[in-house]
This record gives C-alpha cells, structure tokens and sequence, in this order.
C-alpha cells in the first residue's frame, strides 16, 4: 500500500538502526559466529551477550577465549558478561573501558587516531577496498556526516588520547592499551579483531557517526570480510529478511509517534509490538493514543443498536474530529491493543511455518508442530485476506486501477507467501530445500543448489567488494564525523538537570518486552517489576533497601522499579529493565531523538 | 501508606503456602512431642531419609548428601542464621540438589554469599531464598529438598519441591 507513516517495533520511524554501516557499504551482520573462535581480540561494545545472546557467547565466544582471545568491554555499567569473561579468560586480558554513558564517538575517534598514527593499519586492503578519494557522500539531512575515504575519515574524527580521556572519563593509557588489543601487529601479522556492538549505541547518543566510527576501525584495521573479523550488530531477532523497497518513506522518515500525538492520522493498524511499552515519550504516546482511540469508543457505545453502516458513519465522524480507529495483530492481549476496537489473533512460531534467520544470516525452516488458538492465523494470511477484501471493495466501488494493487493475493498457506516474496528474490530457496537442511539451515545469501543442498555464504566481503549502499565502484566509505556530545534535543540539558543516570537494558531473564513472561510465574515471581540498580551509598542516601518499591521521574513522566542494590554500579548512575509491563522505562524518555529520527533510549 | 513491601508478594510461592515454614515453627514452638511432617508438593511416594543430625553439621559449611536416591547428588547446610523454610531448632538448616537445573553441571557452594554456583554457564542459586535463580539460565529454581528434624537432632528429607535435573519424575521406579 506504501503507506508513508509507519514504524518499527522499536524506533519511532520506519528506518534502519544501522544506517551509516550501510551507507558505508557494509551490511551489519557480516561475520560467521565461528569467526569468534580464531580470533585474537573481541571488541564488545554496548552489548552484554552472556545475557542477551547466551547461545553466541557460550558457543563461540567462550571458546574464542579458551583460544587465547583477549576481551575489550566498552561499557558505562560492569556487566555480568564482563565477570563471565574474567572467569573465563583470566583478569588480565580483560579490558573494561567504563566509559561515561554516551561518549562512544569520542573514544572511538581517539581508537582510530591511535591506530592510524602507530601505522597500526591495512594499507593493502585500505587501498583495494575503500574510497580513495577525499568526500564520496557529503553530509546532508539524510546523511548526518561526511563519508568518504580513509585519510578524509582521519582528519575529520581526530581526537587524542588525552582528550577522549578526558570526554570519556578514562585513562588515556587504558585508550592505548585498546588500540593495540584492536590494532597492533601479533607475532608478525596482522592482529584479528572481531567487533560486536549493539543497543548501547544502536539506541545510545549520535548513532549514525557512532556506529560509523566503530567501523572506521574495523575498515582500517582490515577486519571486514576476513576470518577472525567483522564488525556485526548482535541482535538478529528474525527480522523481515524480504521485503519491498522503502524509498516512498524517505529519509529521514516520518516521525510517527509525534504524528499520532499531534492528532494525524486516522486508522492505525499495529502488528505485533507494544508501544506502551517500549516507546519513548510513552506518557504523551499513551495519554494522546488513549484519548484519541477512546473518541472513537465512546461514538461505537452512543450507537449501539445502529446498523452496520450507521456504526461505520459513527466511526467515521470520530476519526474526522480527531480520533483514532485503532486494529491490533497480536498473539496476546498487549498493552497497546487495549485502546484496539479491532483484535485480529495472530500465530506465532510452532502455530505455523516460520522461516527466519540468526545473527550470522542463519535462515531456517521452523515446521509448524501444532495448531494456533481459535481463528488465529499468520500474519502473512490475516494480511493476504485483508488484500482480498480491498480488492473486493474497490472493484465493488468501480475504482479497478486502485484495485488491481490487491491482486493476486491468493495465498492459502505461509508457504504460498514465501513463495511469493523470498522465493522471488532468491529463487533457489524453498521450503522443501530449507527442510532439507534441517537446524542447521543455510547461511544468507543463498548461491546455488548442488548436491541436494543449499549453498550458502559463511562471511560476507571475502572478495573486498562492498556494495551495500549502493555504489557501482564496490569501495567501502569511512565515516568523517567528529565528536559533538550528546546529540539528541534535551539530552544534555536532562544530564544536567538530574542527578541520576537512568541506564537500561535487558536481561537475561526477561525475554523482549516480557510479552510472554506475564504469564510464567517462574519469571514473574523472579521480577515483579522491573529491577533498578542502584550504587549502595546512593541507595542509603536515599533510604532504600533490596526489594522496595521506588518511583522513578522527571521532567518528562514517572515509572516505577524495584530497587536492585547493586555495590558494582556507579554512583548516580542506575540501570532499569526495559520493556517491563509494569514499570515502562520509555516514561522517563523525553521525545529528542537522534538524527533520521533514531531513538536515544539510554542517556536519560 | 508505605507500600515498599508490595514486591514481596512476588517471592517463591511456597514460602508463603506454609509447609516449610510449618516444619521450622512446629519445631520451634510446639517443641518436639509430635514433630510435624513435612508433606511433599507433588503427588510422590518420597522416602524419608536420614541426612545427618544437627549435631553433624558447622555453620555455613557445606555436608554433601544424596536425595532421594544415590544418583540425586545434594548438600545439607546449617546457614547460621534463620532464613524462610529453615529447618531445625535455629530455623536455618536447608537442602539443595547440586544438580544445575539448567544443563546438569554439578554446583558448588560460596560461602561468602551463600549461594550455588554453577562452573559451566555462570548460573547462580540463593540457599537463603528457597534456592531461587539469583542470576542464570535455567527455567526453575533450585530444587530444595524438604527437611524433618526429629527430638534427638535427627535430620529427614523427605521430600523436593521442584524436579531435579534430567529427570521426568523426582522418585525413579
């Protein structure tokens, strides 16, 4: 339909959380998960895998340590994955950069400053592979810094080691440690580095140049596309791994959330995520979604009785005085889907056929084993009866053109679906092949056929060819964005106007925004609420012990948490569950977000 | 109205349902005449098995046991001060399989926070709160098995309540 104004479960806009790697022409999941097992260093940055990716890091990381890898954490909090890494590779090859919250961009710089200026580089692949000549992309509205090439990327991101020290809050000497753990040349060779990063500054201050800046050094350094390297998002949790163009969104996309607040709109259909609670600004989301969807109750309830088309001229006329007509899919009742006037139950995976893919591109065949609740369908069929309907009504109402976009949608199951989206663009991939391949599956992009088996692709760029934005050249760009402090509207003035640092994340308990752990006691009894840690000192300060209950606010709302007194956290500085149904961190999150409308959950 | 405590409501079920806590106080209050049993949560015929005796045992140091059977590896601790569901004349005697109920790992004590630790995924287990999953992978707690202190200081088990790893039923046939 191109609808222009939508969103992602977890961003305000429907955008990319990793924008600049692509625009630097390097997909974000890259690497093989075996690459962290003949690795020399592993760079983790804003990721706690131990809790949020058990199976990579007890699979491979930890035999990537048992190999001789040196760990580097670039993280404000001490993490249980930092312990685990300690007790695995011993202390001394532990390095944790506990930086101040969202000065990723300045230490970054300073690492590849570092680099650059000890020769620490791959001049081979620096000049095989990357743009060789000064502004390839110039910074404009959708492209927040200058891309280019790699001596172009130095002069604009130079910082020294005392400087980020300074803006970073550690020493200049731990700076220069890590640059040669990434950089300095092993027994001779090349050093390998493979670097994993993820919400810490996929959601954290100046994502675009922050994500950039990590892969200028991954790019400098030559660790793209070789074994032992990559510079990978972590998260993979089965996103749409087919779909059509988004060109008709723009860029920077629409801001959704202040459109709703802003009273546009006027039928929102949600599929599958729960806004009230992981957004940000969730009290004005929720305070204007409430009252706007409630418009078009109380019009329902006055004509109860009505016939159908009254009842519909009654929705109608709500919507045009500023009310919302809200449709839910969902395989639970959210939080969100409470303000629906319409419930459309989904299926999940096991209820129906799902193919989806891993961190490594893994793409599997999950085979439907029972059936779904009541008329609950899979989405790509609730969808595909939808398109059915419209086609219906508009030929109904003589308007064919508009109707013959809803063609063709005859699919009866989700293997009909797959046919006609993945299977199009990968036509050697179908359901019988990806049985046939069993748990393992097969590894993104598919190349062929032989042998009864699928071909896949175990790392990408192995020939030096970077084409993921676009460019017929295949070089790589590098990121020219220097440091310019916390970026998102109100962030700094936040900072300065409160004492504590609201951290938050996941974990290792809670799965997504405990959609499903509201019903398992096991995991509610564990955590009732969302925990809150909290330095002792300032704990004491404030009265509270273990298990109380603690209001968290601001100038922007108020949420609630169960204090976690925790001796490793900071002072002033707390960690809070996100997501939880009963404490919505997203409260206490003002609307600032960074460039092309990315959220800045985390320096709040 | 202070309303700090709300979250307490959310502890492990048991402790609230009164049969750990009717053994500690039966033997506490109503001293020893007629010791109350403990009864077990699933519907299994559990032996009631001597552990060891109160005097046995030196606090916060860890007595290896078996329970129910040979194969079910567990410690016996004296925490050295009361904790819900202790057993004994101070309230403070508890049983746990050492069995991680994640993978299987066996699981050794820390005495220094009184807790179950595992060595193969870094899964940790509170003695002094039911054996609830402090911090790990697995989807139960620690399964604790259910103590009788007899007039003389005799310790039974006779009973778990919750299954031990690897197996369908905690009593094998």
């Amino acid at each position: 339909m191109k609808v222009k104004h939508c969103r992602i479960h977890n961003r305000p806009a429907y955008n990319s959380e990793v924008h600049s790697s692509r625009d630097m022409g390097v997909d974000e999941l890259n690497y093989q998960y075996a690459d962290y097992e003949v690795t020399d260093t592993i760079f983790l940055v804003g990721a706690n895998p131990i809790e949020t990716q058990t199976n990579l890091f007890l699979n491979h990381m930890v035999p990537g340590m048992r190999n001789g890898a040196k760990v580097l954490v670039v993280d404000p909090r001490r993490t249980v994955t930092i312990n685990a890494c300690e007790e695995v590779a011993g202390k001394d090859n532990v390095l944790h950069l506990q930086i101040n919250s969202g000065t990723d961009l300045a230490l970054f710089n300073a690492l590849f400053t570092e680099i650059a200026d000890k020769g620490w580089v791959d001049s081979e692949f620096i000049k095989a592979s990357t743009f060789a000549d000064g502004v390839a992309v110039p910074e404009d509205e959708a492209h927040p810094a200058n891309l280019g090439s790699y001596e172009a990327a130095r002069a604009a991101c130079r910082m020294s080691l005392a400087e980020a020290a300074e803006i970073c809050g550690v020493s200049a000497e731990d700076i220069a440690k890590a640059a040669a753990w990434i950089a300095e040349p092993k027994d001779g060779a090349r050093r390998k580095c493979v670097t994993a990063y993820e919400k810490g500054i996929i959601w954290g201050n100046d994502n675009y140049r922050t994500i950039g800046a990590l892969l200028n050094i991954a790019l400098a350094t030559g660790n793209v596309g070789r074994e032992g390297g990559g510079c990978c998002r972590l998260g993979g949790h089965q996103e749409g791994y087919y779909r059509p163009g988004d060109g008709h969104v723009g860029r920077p996309a629409p801001y959704f959330d202040q459109l709703v607040i802003a009273g546009r709109g006027k039928v929102h259909h949600n599929w599958a995520t729960d806004h009230f609670k992981t957004t940000l600004n969730a009290v004005a989301f929720k305070r204007e979604y409430n009252r706007r969807t409630n418009m078009v109750k109380e019009a329902m309830d006055a004509r109860a009785g009505a016939t159908r088309e009254e009842m519909v001229d009654a929705i109608v006329a709500a919507i045009n005085a500023g009310g919302l007509f809200s449709v839910h899919v969902d395989i639970i009742h959210t939080q969100n889907a409470q303000a629906a006037h319409v419930i459309l139950p989904a299926v999940e995976s096991g209820e129906m056929n799902l193919t989806s893919m891993n961190g490594e591109r893994r793409l599997r065949l999950t085979e439907k084993y029972m059936d779904g609740p009541g008329q609950a369908m899979p989405d790509c069929l609730i969808a595909a009866r939808m398109a059915n309907h419209f086609e219906r009504v508009l030929r109904e109402e003589g308007r064919n053109e508009y109707a013959d976009q809803f063609k063709g949608y005859d699919w009866k199951t989700e293997e009909d679906a797959f046919m006609d989206g993945y299977h199009q663009g990968n036509p050697e991939v179908t359901y019988e092949r990806l049985r046939a391949m069993g748990n393992n599956g097969v590894q993104e992009p598919v190349t062929g056929f032989a042998d009864g088996k699928l071909i896949g692709t175990p790392r990408l760029y192995e020939n030096g060819v970077f084409k993921r934005h676009g460019r017929e050249d295949g070089k790589a760009l590098f990121m020219a964005g220097g440091w310019r402090g916390l970026e998102a509207p109100g962030k700094a003035q936040q900072k300065a106007n409160h004492r504590f640092l609201i951290n938050n994340g996941r974990s290792n308990i809670n799965w997504q925004n405990w959609f499903l752990d509201q019903d398992n006691d096991f995991v509610s009894d564990r955590f009732p609420l969302p925990y809150l840690q909290i330095n002792p000192e300032d704990a004491a300060e404030l009265g509270l012990k273990n298990g109380d209950m603690a209001e968290v606010y601001n100038d922007v709302g108020a949420t609630q948490a169960m204090v976690y007194v925790e001796p490793t956290a900071r002072r002033n500085e707390t960690f809070m569950l996100f997501g939880a149904p009963t404490g919505t961190q997203g409260n206490v999150i003002n609307a600032g977000t960074n460039t092309l409308i990315l959220p800045n959950y985390k320096q709040t | 109205m202070k309303c700090d405590k709300l979250v307490d409501v959310g502890r492990r079920q048991f402790l609230r349902g009164g049969v750990f806590g009717a053994t500690g106080a039966a033997v506490a209050t109503m001293i020893p005449a007629t010791p109350a049993k403990a009864q077990s949560l699933a519907r299994l015929d559990y032996p009631s098995n001597r552990l060891a005796n109160v005097a046995d045992l030196k606090a916060n140091e860890p007595m290896d046991i078996a329970y129910p059977d040979a194969d079910s590896p567990g410690v016996l601790l004296k925490l050295g001060s009361p904790v819900d569901g202790g057993a004994g004349p101070d309230g403070d005697i508890v049983a746990f399989s050492v069995l991680c109920p994640h993978k299987g790992w066996q699981l050794t004590y820390h005495a220094a926070d009184k807790t179950l630790n595992c060595p193969g995924h870094y899964s940790r287990f509170d003695c002094e709160a039911g054996g609830q999953q402090t911090w790990g992978h697995a989807t139960q707690n620690l399964p604790q098995f259910l103590l009788r202190v007899d007039d003389k200081g005799d310790i039974f088990a006779e009973g778990v309540d919750e299954l031990i790893y690897g197996r369908l039923s905690n009593v094998l046939a």
